[in-house]
């Protein structure tokens, strides 16, 4: 095993996660989210604002897709971590963020079929009873 | 693991076998209300177990959970509020004829999930029973599946959980890189020595993910959304249980991580806290959906206890203690009266609805108005002496700033809490359609009691509260 | 080994990134397989033979066959390619990119500057991660089996026609 940097490790990671946060911001219209976390020296700090997008219609079927890639770079991450440390507990973390992901995908499908046959669209922004 | 760590966990065990048990006799025998007894029988165990295995507290059974007096008293509490929803949903889900039996499951998980969270001293413990809490939220909420809303609030609610979940995991793994340990202790250990940029970074992923589980500005986007959406027992729960459970493990382990004086991190919080009491309660004016008013309203609160949060010290965590005590009692009276006003198809939204509730329902609106005097923080409610425990603590820690906006953003609460208020006692004109009267279940009609007279009692008497609080509690330094 | 983490993790930005471009819901779920199978690739290149084969198995195997299932029964196919293109305007996805792009640079600048030690040595194979799942973190193995549960009976619950 040759001498890979850990850093590396981890930036694939963050591209990844980053990529699937892109995704979710592409394709998703809708509301506003002001995320402000400050990363700078004394606390991390991201801004960003989500622009209205017009989705098409198999929508939320990639916000889905999108949760899944962030959920496996957080999970890359780990396991890259606990490389980095010689310690099994990163694979461990994995093993469990793949549970979260395999009940979160069977919630979500689920919530997606009675959407389209509720809605008879993906298209989130249709579902829009509840703006108040 | 030896049998004394087993035992320490009794309570856990206790509501997850509950869990399996309720699931298991539906899947032979349906019935509602066996379901309801099953559940209220595996919770009142549970709470009841709490103070033998108090005497063997403090216990770090392995390195993910930690049973100390704190992680109790919040169990208990978490515990209640779960007994508190099982009857409240009893008389909501009667009136549909869906199969109720499996919001129980649900609910047990879901108080599982909570309980773990309060207790849990490492990230793997965080992570389970944060998602444990999310994922059966979410089929809590768009339980009444053929309701468009709640399929709307569901999806909703799971993508935001869903990305929360991620960075919180993304910000774990950075930590954990930088410190080689999962395990809180070791991690604070770690930041003692001087925290790197990767650390920081990983510290403000994870806050992202806490804000938007305690559904504070500005991560506060979807929560009336969500509150509108879920069924009325649902949304108590959520605004009771899954933030008093978050915001209980932030005051264990943030403290000491801004006791490293991180200056940017105290001020992270403040702006948050000052955005969340001002937003919430500015916005809220705005609304004429009762349940969405009583969302802003808990982001409103959630700012309040961040006040307390930040406040830190034995004050401070007597605060947040009290003020949780008050504010799930006040949360799930409130959403208790919306819920037995409500069916699963139609419910008791708008405030029009509760126009002249005094004179169909006098007994409802009483309560319903003790609670909204306990939000609004006016006496002799729990409300208001929470507010003065959380003042006291911000005056001892000099935190002027956030006082005037405490006492500011109170003020302007007070005018939509009242506005429901007086809609209640007004006589409705003629042309108002009056909803159904809906037959008022006598478990509901106790519990709603009970909570008045809690809300009344501590607000004139919290001594004996306050004692528990101080021998479980208030320990931690 | 080192240039297989390279190649892997080249695949699997790219593909990645490529997701986000299709319109075809079929396409981006190959590409999103792809990218989980480089990933699973980088896993074996860091050590870490285990999760590289669950990796595969159940993250590529069964979530997102989970997905196939869905564009199957939703019918996701070519149909609604064309609503998707028409949709994607330069417009419209210059501000998250450019936001996208900041996130990114800001992270690998974070991590270039800090040192970190050579993910050289050992494997950590199944066996000592098995060791540590039934021991340090059997409390976690049995939480998450309780999350499964929790995540059974709601898609059941979903899943039910509503006339039942």
């Amino acid at each position: 095993m040759a001498e890979v940097p850990t850093q590396y490790g981890i930036i694939l990671a963050a591209i990844l996660f980053s990529l699937g946060v892109a995704g979710i911001l592409l394709r998703r219209n809708i509301f506003f989210v002001l995320l402000f976390v400050e990363v700078m020296l004394n606390a991390a700090g991201l801004a960003f604002v989500v622009a209205g997008a017009r989705w098409g219609q198999a929508d939320g079927f990639f916000v889905l897709l999108f949760v899944e890639v962030m959920l496996n770079a957080a999970g890359l991450a780990f396991v890259v971590a606990g490389a980095r440390w010689g310690q099994a507990d990163g694979q461990v973390m994995f093993i469990f963020v793949l549970a979260t992901a395999a009940a979160e995908v069977a919630i979500g499908l689920g919530l997606l079929l009675r959407l389209h046959h509720q809605f008879k669209t993906l298209n989130v922004d249709e579902a829009s009873d509840l703006r108040g | 693991m030896t049998s004394a760590d087993i035992l320490s966990l009794l309570p856990l065990l206790v509501v997850a076998t509950t869990g399996v048990v309720v699931m298991l006799a539906a899947a032979f025998y349906r019935n509602h209300r066996l379901s309801l007894i099953l559940t209220l029988a595996g919770l009142l165990t549970a709470f009841i177990s709490l103070p033998f295995v108090s005497p063997l507290t403090p216990r770090q059974v392995t390195s993910l959970v930690l049973v100390d007096g704190y992680a109790l008293f919040y169990m208990g509490l978490i515990f209640a509020a779960g007994f508190i929803v099982a009857l409240l949903t009893y008389g909501y889900l009667e009136q549909w004829d869906g199969n109720p039996e499996e919001l129980y499951v649900l609910l047990l998980l879901a108080t599982l999930g909570a309980a773990v969270l309060v207790g849990s001293s490492h990230f793997a413990s965080f992570f389970l029973g944060l998602e444990t809490l999310s994922v059966a939220l979410y089929a809590m909420i768009a339980y009444n599946r053929s309701l468009r809303r709640g399929i709307e609030a569901g999806i909703k609610y799971l993508v935001l959980a869903g990305v929360t979940a991620a960075f919180l995991l993304f910000g774990m793994a950075l930590v954990y890189a930088e410190t080689g340990t999962l395990a809180f202790s070791g991690v604070i250990a770690v930041a003692g020595g001087g925290p790197s940029l990767q650390l920081m970074v990983g510290l403000g992923m994870l806050i992202v993910g806490v804000g938007f589980k305690l559904g504070v500005v500005p991560f506060h986007m979807w929560t009336p959304d969500v509150y509108q959406g879920a069924p009325a027992p649902v949304t108590g729960l959520l605004a009771s249980m899954s933030k008093g459970a978050m915001f209980a493990l932030l005051l264990r382990y943030f403290t000491p991580v801004m006791a490293l004086e991180r200056q940017g991190l105290v001020w992270v919080f403040t702006a948050v806290a000052v955005l969340s009491m001002l937003g919430g309660n500015i916005l809220a004016l705005t609304q004429d959906n009762v349940k969405r008013i009583l969302a802003y309203s808990s982001i409103a609160h959630l700012g309040y206890l961040l006040v307390a949060f930040l406040a830190s010290g034995p004050a401070g965590q007597l605060a947040v203690a009290f003020y949780l005590v008050a504010y799930f009692a006040t949360t799930l009276s409130a959403f208790g009266v919306v819920t037995v006003l409500s069916t699963p198809d139609e419910e008791a939204e708008s405030l029009r609805a509760y126009q002249g509730l005094y004179y169909r329902r006098p007994w409802l609106a009483i309560i319903f108005t003790i609670a909204l005097l306990s939000l609004a923080g006016i006496p002799p409610t729990a409300g208001l002496v929470g507010k003065i425990f959380i003042a006291a603590a911000g005056v001892q820690a000099s935190l002027w700033l956030l006082l005037i906006v405490l006492v500011l953003a109170s003020v302007i609460g007070v005018f939509y809490y009242m506005r429901i208020v007086i809609t209640m006692f007004r006589r409705p004109e003629a042309d108002v359609v009056q909803p159904s009267m809906v037959r008022l279940p006598r478990a509901a009609s106790v519990v709603l009691g009970a909570l008045s007279v809690i809300l009344v009692g501590l607000g004139i008497y919290p001594v004996p509260v306050m004692r528990i609080i101080e021998r479980t509690v208030a320990r931690l330094v | 080994m080192i240039v297989v983490f390279y190649i892997a993790s080249g695949v699997a930005i790219l593909s990645t990134f490529l997701v986000i471009l299709q319109s075809n819901a079929v396409h981006a779920l190959l590409y999103a397989i792809l990218s989980l199978l480089s990933v699973a690739i980088v896993f074996f290149s860091l050590g870490a033979p285990l999760v590289a084969a669950l990796e595969v198995i159940v993250y590529a195997g069964a979530i997102m066959v989970l997905f196939v299932f869905v564009v199957m029964v939703l019918n996701l196919g070519p149909g609604a390619e064309g609503q998707e293109r028409v949709w994607l305007q330069p417009r419209t996805w210059t501000g998250p990119v450019i936001l996208t792009l900041v996130l990114i640079g800001e992270l690998i600048y974070i991590f270039l500057a800090r040192p970190g030690l050579a993910l050289g040595g050992p494997a950590i194979g199944p066996q000592e991660v098995s060791l540590a799942l039934y021991g340090p973190y059997l409390l976690g193995v049995e939480l998450a089996s309780i999350l499964l549960l929790a995540g059974l009976v709601g898609a059941y619950h979903l899943g039910r026609e509503p006339s039942d």
